[in-house]
């Protein structure tokens, strides 16, 4: 479970990017945060995957007080927490199946155990056939599945997903939106994505939240824009 | 344990393909550790030299005392003798019988002195003192003068002292200049591993993202810094193990004198091997140690 409780933050500029927000999000949910540029999303993303510290309140995470961490410890945090981005963040330099594989050898998983997982995974993420591909040499679509792949190799139990599809054609964006469900229901991974895609909002409704000047000013259970 | 194993052959694996996957800087880094460490050893062996050029010229360094020829018992002997070690700047001293000296002398001035051979001898017998230090010499060579029954005292005289000083000069600066280049070494070498970390301090967050605590993170770049300085040492190394005993064996072992006898070759190699060996690792290890802490911390 995620849990904000009367959040705050503000960043040295004076920009108040977060302003006490209260949200809880259960197990298995799947939900968007929408909203214009410099909402605060972003912000809500970072905080949750630990880059961030809010100024006051507190951000429960699967029982983890995030701001709590030490510096050493958020590694360790952001295993059960699996991170999506809009420029994907592969490691240049690896293969589709380093990159994957690279999330599971940082918990000390054998390498044979490796093999297995990551084929598991290029499997779901439909990218059998690109594992010794370089990022490079990846359409946009691609990059993020492989990236999406890296972010359940350890099984996280909560996938943070910030724009996943801003890069991307609508077909794309479908198949990542589809992909993300697959997760969602099958392995009941609590999502919540950050999202511009009016389309998709309404095309799969969800929980939406609506954050607007860093203030929850909507949390719709019915979900689509037209429902706020 | 076994995690602890697996752990750090992925580490080892991943240092491996940050130095294949980024050659070209890799080789920049390694140059400039070659020419550091270069300069190291090669004032190390002149350091060395000095050293032991040094000691010789000082153990050579003795002082012949002549006596009176009418000093001739063991007693007086003896007595002049004791005299001379109760000298604090005396190391020990070597007694040379009239006979002994007349041989040295038929050595050094030709056969014609053989006619002395025998009861017409007219030289006195004599000691070599040896003083403890080089440098005293001067003032020993004075005291012994005033001993009664010493008629003469010879010596290298000021040349040989100021050899001496100028040794002990030359091996100040050789110290001097090791430790200023093992500090400009360390500081190039820093700055090189930086450099190549600065340019995957994105990847350092990237790893960070993925779960990778901060010592999966720094490892491979410690080992990295490590393998490239060795690398670095590698040619260094080979100059001196291919170029010392070369240069040995063209001065025959000396260099312009009998007396400054050269640093044997496997000494030379054993001991530029070993400083080299252990620099690298050293060098290498704290300046990507520094680096990529300076990066680690940047984000949380």
């Amino acid at each position: 479970m995620i849990e904000f409780k009367d959040v705050s933050k503000a960043y040295p500029n004076g920009v108040h990017a977060l302003n006490h927000v209260n949200l809880k999000v259960e197990d298995g949910e799947f939900i968007y945060v929408i909203g214009a540029t410099g909402s605060g999303k972003s912000t809500m993303i970072k905080l949750l995957n630990g880059e961030e510290v809010s100024d006051s309140g507190q951000l429960i995470v699967d029982g983890v007080d995030v701001g709590a961490l030490k510096h050493r410890k958020v590694p360790a945090y952001r295993r059960n927490v699996g991170c999506i981005f809009q420029d994907y963040r592969l490691l240049p330099k690896l293969t589709v199946y380093e990159n994957i594989a690279f999330a599971l050898e940082v918990v000390g998983m054998r390498k044979k155990d490796i093999k297995n997982r990551v084929r598991e995974i290029l499997e779901l993420v439909d990218l059998k056939d690109k594992a010794r591909s370089y990022p490079d040499e990846l359409s946009g679509g691609q990059q993020q599945r492989v990236t999406i792949g890296r972010a359940i190799a350890n099984r996280p139990k909560i996938l943070i997903a910030d724009e996943p599809t801003g890069n991307l054609d609508p077909e794309k964006s479908l198949e990542i939106i589809q992909l993300l469900e697959k997760i969602n229901q099958n392995f009941g991974t609590t999502i919540v994505m950050v999202t511009h895609d009016k389309v998709l909002v309404d095309e799969f409704k969800k929980r939406t939240i609506i954050l607007d000047g860093g203030y929850v000013i909507h949390d719709s259970r019915v979900g689509g824009y037209r429902s706020v | 344990m076994r995690k602890w194993w697996t752990l750090l052959g992925y580490e080892i694996k991943y240092a491996w393909l940050g130095l294949r996957r980024h050659l070209l800087v890799s080789l920049s880094a390694m140059s400039a550790v070659m020419v550091t460490l270069f300069l190291i050893v090669a004032f190390l062996i002149v350091g060395v030299s000095v050293e032991s050029f040094s000691k010789s010229v000082e153990q050579d360094l003795s002082i012949h005392v002549v006596l009176d020829p009418a000093i001739q018992s063991e007693e007086e002997l003896q007595s002049i003798q004791e005299q001379i070690e109760s000298l604090s700047q005396s190391d020990h001293v070597v007694f040379s019988s009239k006979e002994e000296e007349l041989q040295l002398m038929i050595e050094e001035k030709g056969e014609a002195f053989q006619l002395y051979e025998g009861e017409e001898n007219p030289l006195g017998n004599a000691f070599f003192v040896y003083a403890k230090d080089g440098e005293q010499i001067q003032e020993l060579a004075k005291k012994i003068r005033e001993i009664p029954g010493v008629a003469h005292v010879a010596y290298g005289g000021k040349s040989v002292t100021g050899l001496v000083a100028l040794l002990a000069k030359v091996r100040t600066i050789g110290i001097v200049a090791i430790v200023l280049l093992l500090i400009l070494s360390f500081y190039l070498i820093y700055n090189t591993i930086r450099t190549t970390i600065y340019s995957r301090s994105d990847d350092i967050i990237i790893m960070r993202q993925v779960g990778a605590e901060n010592s999966f993170v720094k490892r491979p770049f410690e080992i990295e810094g490590i393998m490239i300085s060795l690398c670095g040492a590698i040619i260094p190394f080979g100059l001196v193990a291919y170029g010392y005993p070369k240069l040995y064996e063209s001065l025959h072992g000396y260099l312009f004198a009998r007396i400054l006898e050269l640093v044997p070759v496997h000494t030379i190699i054993a001991l530029s091997g070993s400083a080299l060996i252990v620099s690298a690792i050293l060098i290498g290890w704290f300046a990507s140690f520094l680096a990529v802490n300076k990066y680690i911390r940047e984000k949380r």
